[in-house]
């Protein structure tokens, strides 16, 4: 290419180039040390550089990618976290119900033990009741009857004369011969 | 007279004897009473006395009765006794010994070997008042 465009400037006459102000040697020179320029950057710079571009792609594409996982791992978390409370809450609004209605039942039973229990002592007192007075109703008999007792011994014992004595006597043997 | 003998056979002999002469009943009597004080039987005496009088009516028919009275009893009163307790019991003759109890009130207790005839006022008076408390 070099050679084509120092042929092409010798061989040319002067006209339009000259017109123009085209100085060929010159251009060839720059066009040479531009091609120098381009192989130059093209040995040693452009690998580094495209090197060093597609590390840094990489690497924010990496960076990237681990955003997006650690987005759909927040993402994930958060929703497990959501589906958690939710649960817990759940938990804990049976454990508030099933306490309630254990309280209640509780409570229930209580007050049918206490009614039971108060019901158990009135019957127990009334019970009581009625043996006192039964035995106190029996002790008043058994006295009376010591004294009715004690006052026949003694009217007997004033209006029993022999006469009597003897015919009770004759009486009970009578009475054991049948 | 020793030995120790049993209570039963003691007043087996003795009954035997009070049968077999009367006259020296009051002997007898005596001899058991001793043969009791020098055994240490002292408080088996009317445990004896029992026995004998039980084997008085097994050997010969006499019936030994206690009659406790709160009035002294009258000749009717005894001989109709005697007869009920000859008809009640088989007995050939009866014996009675008798004591006063005011505490009886009226009537009479006839106790015999084998059991008692309570016609007391006090026993009917108890009665009465068993009936009633029950």
């Amino acid at each position: 290419m070099l050679h084509t465009a120092v042929m092409f400037a010798s061989s040319s006459e002067p006209g339009l180039f000259e017109a123009l102000g085209v100085n060929w040697k010159l251009l060839v020179e720059q066009g040479i040390a531009f091609l120098i320029l381009v192989w130059a950057l093209a040995k040693f710079v452009y690998p580094t550089l495209i090197k060093s571009i597609d590390d840094r792609r990489n690497a924010i594409e990496a960076g990237l990618k681990e955003a997006k996982q650690s987005q759909e791992a927040l993402e994930k978390a958060e929703a497990k976290v959501a589906e958690l409370l939710e649960q817990a809450r759940a938990d804990a609004d049976e454990v508030l119900a099933r306490s309630h209605k254990e309280a209640a039942v509780m409570v229930a039973d209580a007050e049918t033990k206490a009614k039971a229990r108060a019901e158990q002592i009135v019957v127990d007192a009334r019970s009581q009741l009625a043996v006192e007075v039964s035995k106190a109703r029996q002790e008043l008999k058994n006295e009376t009857i010591k004294l009715v007792a004690a006052a026949t011994e003694h009217v007997i014992g004033e209006k029993l004369d022999e006469r009597k004595d003897a015919s009770l006597i004759k009486a009970g043997l009578e009475k054991e011969r049948k | 007279m020793n030995s120790k003998v049993s209570r039963r056979v003691l007043a087996r002999v003795i009954a035997e004897k009070l049968v077999a002469d009367p006259a020296k009943s009051s002997h007898w009597i005596k001899a058991a009473a001793a043969y009791l004080l020098q055994h240490g039987m002292a408080e088996d005496a009317d445990l004896l006395m029992n026995d004998v009088a039980r084997e008085l009516f097994a050997q010969d028919g006499r019936l030994m009765v206690h009659v406790a009275s709160a009035r002294p009893l009258s000749e009717s009163i005894r001989a109709e006794l005697q007869t009920y307790l000859k008809s009640a019991t088989d007995a050939k003759h009866v014996e009675l010994s008798e004591s006063v109890d005011p505490e009886l009130l009226g009537g009479l207790v006839a106790t015999t070997p084998e059991g008692e005839l309570d016609l007391s006022v006090k026993k009917r008076l108890q009665k009465l008042a068993s009936i009633t408390a029950s």
